[in-house]
């Protein structure tokens, strides 16, 4: 079980849809690991739908409700087999939209960056946020780099240690800006985990809003 | 089918008791989930579609029509999701706050404002369709009681940023900025709020 959990005002935004994807990609692959994470989450969610019904109402034309039920003929049967259950995937659900046809991470087209150090870029904001796979191997090192922006990672497979601690399966592990390290992997297996890095830019104007929470 | 047949008469009139007006939601979402009854709908779209342009109208006041495209979409997707809702997992509420929440964000991404390369679908809903373990269900009902009693006895300050982030859909940066407060105190006025609300689980509740 993970021992080392997103703040909740991450969670918080996550339940009430204000946080990026990028960011929202990260609390899914922790708590698909982590129930205790997850129940918070169906909390905030609670939380949501208490706000949500205690809205004063704003009425609705009747022409809306005609255009609705006339449409409800139209749609298409429902599909009441749920997707394949995919038991041998080893990917976490919310990657799986990268790779729909890989079953483990192992398997995937890796872009080799160092002798220990593989990386398979996922997507990238708008605001330069970037989102990535990366693989170390066992007992591999990276070279040591501080990070100029906040950087979350989330470990799939695997564990590392570092100056501040041990990290396994499962964690999420927050760094801000000026944090200096240097990740090693167990000897045991490679190391895959999913990173977030917000772009090292100014913060300013539109998006200013989106990065400022993270700031401490 | 008998159901499809089902006179508007038969609209079921909704309780303003919370927890009636819970049950009676869940009963109307299984008729339309297992009868695919559209009276049954009807009164669910009674009860939510105002609640639905309530919550557009929060975020983007005025857009009238967005709020309409909002309700439209969600009510449809309640008709073809019906299937996976767990009333033994959440209320009827929290179902529709979390559609509307990912129409809200899929808007969004529409509209450039998140990353367009990433699939939300499969962030919130693979995940939350899967639902808390038996004895976190068990505490259910209980949790969502204390956080609707709770959200009455909250102090103003606090239960207007929850709207703010919640309804409004504000970072807490921007509800800063809008109430005129360091960041740092909506942070902790969120932070009070939830641990009032027991939101955060103790560690006791690991199992």
């Amino acid at each position: 079980m993970a021992s080392y959990h997103p703040p909740l005002e991450l969670l918080t935004a996550y339940a009430s849809g204000t946080l990026p994807l990028s960011h929202s990609l990260g609390i899914a692959a922790h708590i698909e690991c982590c129930p205790k994470c997850a129940a918070t989450v169906q909390r905030l969610n609670q939380l949501g739908g208490s706000l949500f019904d205690q809205q004063k109402p704003s009425e609705c034309s009747i022409q809306l409700k005609e255009t609705v039920l006339a449409q409800l003929d139209e749609q298409a049967p429902v599909e009441t087999s749920e997707d394949i259950p995919a038991v041998d995937v080893k990917i976490a659900k919310a990657l799986r939209q990268f790779f729909p046809e890989a079953k483990d991470y192992e398997s995937l087209n890796w872009n080799r960056l160092s002798p220990s150090l593989k990386m398979i870029n996922l997507a990238t904001e708008s605001n330069g946020t970037k989102v990535d796979l990366i693989r170390i191997k066992a007992g591999g090192k990276v070279a040591s780099h501080t990070h100029t922006g906040n950087e979350y990672t989330i470990i799939l497979e695997g564990s590392f240690s570092d100056e501040s601690g041990v990290y396994k399966e499962g964690d999420f592990i927050a760094r801000n800006g000026r944090h200096h390290h240097r990740p090693v992997a167990t000897e045991d297996r490679p190391c895959v985990c999913l990173a977030i890095t917000e772009a090292p830019i100014q913060f300013t104007g539109f998006f200013t809003r989106w990065l400022n929470p993270f700031i401490r | 089918m008998m159901a499809s047949l089902a006179p508007r008469s038969e609209k079921m009139q909704i309780s303003s008791h919370a927890p009636e007006r819970n049950e009676q939601l869940k009963q109307l979402m299984n008729r339309v989930s297992v009868d695919r009854d559209k009276a049954a709908f009807e009164s669910l779209f009674d009860h939510f579609a105002p609640l639905l342009r309530s919550y557009s109208l929060a975020r983007e006041p005025g857009a009238t029509l967005l709020a309409d495209e909002l309700a439209q979409e969600v009510m449809i997707k309640l008709w073809n999701k019906s299937h996976t809702y767990k009333p033994e997992v959440a209320a009827v509420s929290t179902w529709v706050f979390t559609l509307a929440r990912n129409c809200r964000i899929d808007y969004l991404r529409r509209n450039g404002r998140y990353s367009s390369e990433i699939d939300p679908t499969d962030i919130f809903n693979n995940i939350e369709d899967e639902g808390p373990d038996p004895f976190q269900a068990a505490q259910q009902k209980k949790a969502e009681e204390t956080v609707r009693e709770g959200l009455k006895q909250l102090p103003i300050e606090q239960s207007q940023v929850l709207a703010k982030v919640y309804l409004e859909g504000k970072s807490h940066q921007e509800t800063a900025d809008e109430l005129v407060l360091p960041l740092g105190t909506v942070k902790s006025r969120v932070r009070l709020a939830l641990q009032k609300l027991e939101v955060m689980l103790k560690r006791s509740n690991d199992g």
